[in-house]
């Protein structure tokens, strides 16, 4: 009896240890495994949120410019004038007006194209009766368009070309008249799902 | 063999007490259980927070179908009294048109009178979890002679 006692007291035998330092390994692997993962979901989560807001704004401001867009001429080469909007499956040429908050305010033709290594890029010059003039406003042109996990994209346009006949969905717009409606629909890289289109009613054009 | 035991130091055989005092399996086990469910909190806030990620995501793509189908009221969905709905790959939509008064007491007939008739249109876009998004417009349509 006293022999146990005094056995008792003596410490922890070697089993006791090494099943108590197996709980506790268990124990912080679970912990360490459970943390990484949340940490990992939680910049995913983070890393789509900016994503989102910055797909967020630039639909607005695409939206925006191409509802506002204007039926005005623009100065071309070869030809006295020719109509600022212009667009094809690929390339989408417009002239809107600029908003005061992004710089110098008045009417801009916005060139939408793909670049190198980019899937859209925007280019925007001031339109002048006798020029498009650059206004250096210190922002790199053209720019390239956050478009997260966007492989290309595609413009279509809905109107009638000669301004009489049924208006028609088509690829390719070359008219003195704007279309009523802007398509830019967007293919998603490999698995990856993409952005919902934007369709814009040109305000002038109806 | 009582002296023996006797002879232990104190604060070995009797944990809790004296400079060398460790804790008991309670303690122990107490301050577990307080980690756990701080630990437990966290990971639930930051489930939700993710979770509303998740639920804004959703919300922008019914803003952004209703906005597509908002621009199409007028073009390719025509601008005349009456409800339609359908359905997109992963939503429900539904466009609800109606005469619109700007003031109450105005005699629609006499707005018909000066050649234009105003529509509320209505549209809203359900996603299958129950998710809705709603716009409103008012449009201006000529009065067909």
């Amino acid at each position: 009896m006293t022999g146990r006692r005094q056995k008792s007291v003596r410490g922890f035998t070697l089993v006791e240890l090494l099943v108590s330092l197996v709980i506790l390994a268990l124990i912080s692997t679970a912990l360490f495994t459970a943390l990484r993962f949340s940490a990992r979901s939680w910049r995913a989560g983070e890393s789509r949120l900016v994503e989102a807001s910055d797909d967020d704004a630039l639909r607005r401001f695409l939206r925006l410019r191409l509802a506002e867009a204007v039926a005005a001429a623009m100065p071309a080469e070869g030809r006295e004038r020719e109509m600022a909007f212009r667009g094809d499956a690929g390339h989408l040429r417009f002239a809107a007006p600029m908003p005061h908050a992004l710089g110098l305010g008045g009417i801009y033709v916005f060139t939408l194209a793909p670049g190198e290594a980019v899937p859209l890029t925007l280019d925007w010059l001031l339109l002048r009766p006798d020029r498009l003039l650059d206004v250096a406003d210190g922002r790199a042109r053209p720019r390239p368009l956050f478009t997260a996990g966007v492989r290309a994209v595609r413009f279509r346009y809905y109107g009638s070309v000669d301004g009489r006949s049924e208006p028609v969905w088509s690829e390719i717009w070359d008219s003195e008249t704007l279309p009523r409606l802007v398509e830019i629909r967007f293919e998603g890289e490999e698995g990856r799902a993409p952005p919902p289109p934007i369709r814009v009613a040109v305000a002038a054009a109806s | 063999m009582r002296r023996s035991v006797e002879s232990i130091p104190r604060e070995r055989a009797c944990p809790g007490v004296g400079p060398r005092a460790g804790f008991t399996l309670i303690e122990v086990l107490v301050a577990f259980a307080i980690v756990a469910v701080m630990l437990l909190a966290l990971l639930e806030g930051s489930t939700r927070a993710l979770r509303s990620i998740e639920r804004a995501g959703v919300h922008a793509r019914l803003l952004a179908e209703a906005e597509n189908m908002l621009a199409e009221v007028g073009t390719l969905v025509p601008l005349r009294p009456g409800r339609i709905d359908g359905r997109t790959a992963e939503d429900e939509w539904e466009i609800d048109i109606e005469p619109w008064v700007p003031v109450p007491g105005i005699d629609p007939d006499a707005l018909a009178g000066q050649g234009f008739v105003l529509y509320r249109v209505r549209l809203s876009v359900r996603a299958g979890d129950g998710t809705v998004e709603s716009l409103e417009s008012v449009r201006m349509a000529a009065v067909a002679p």
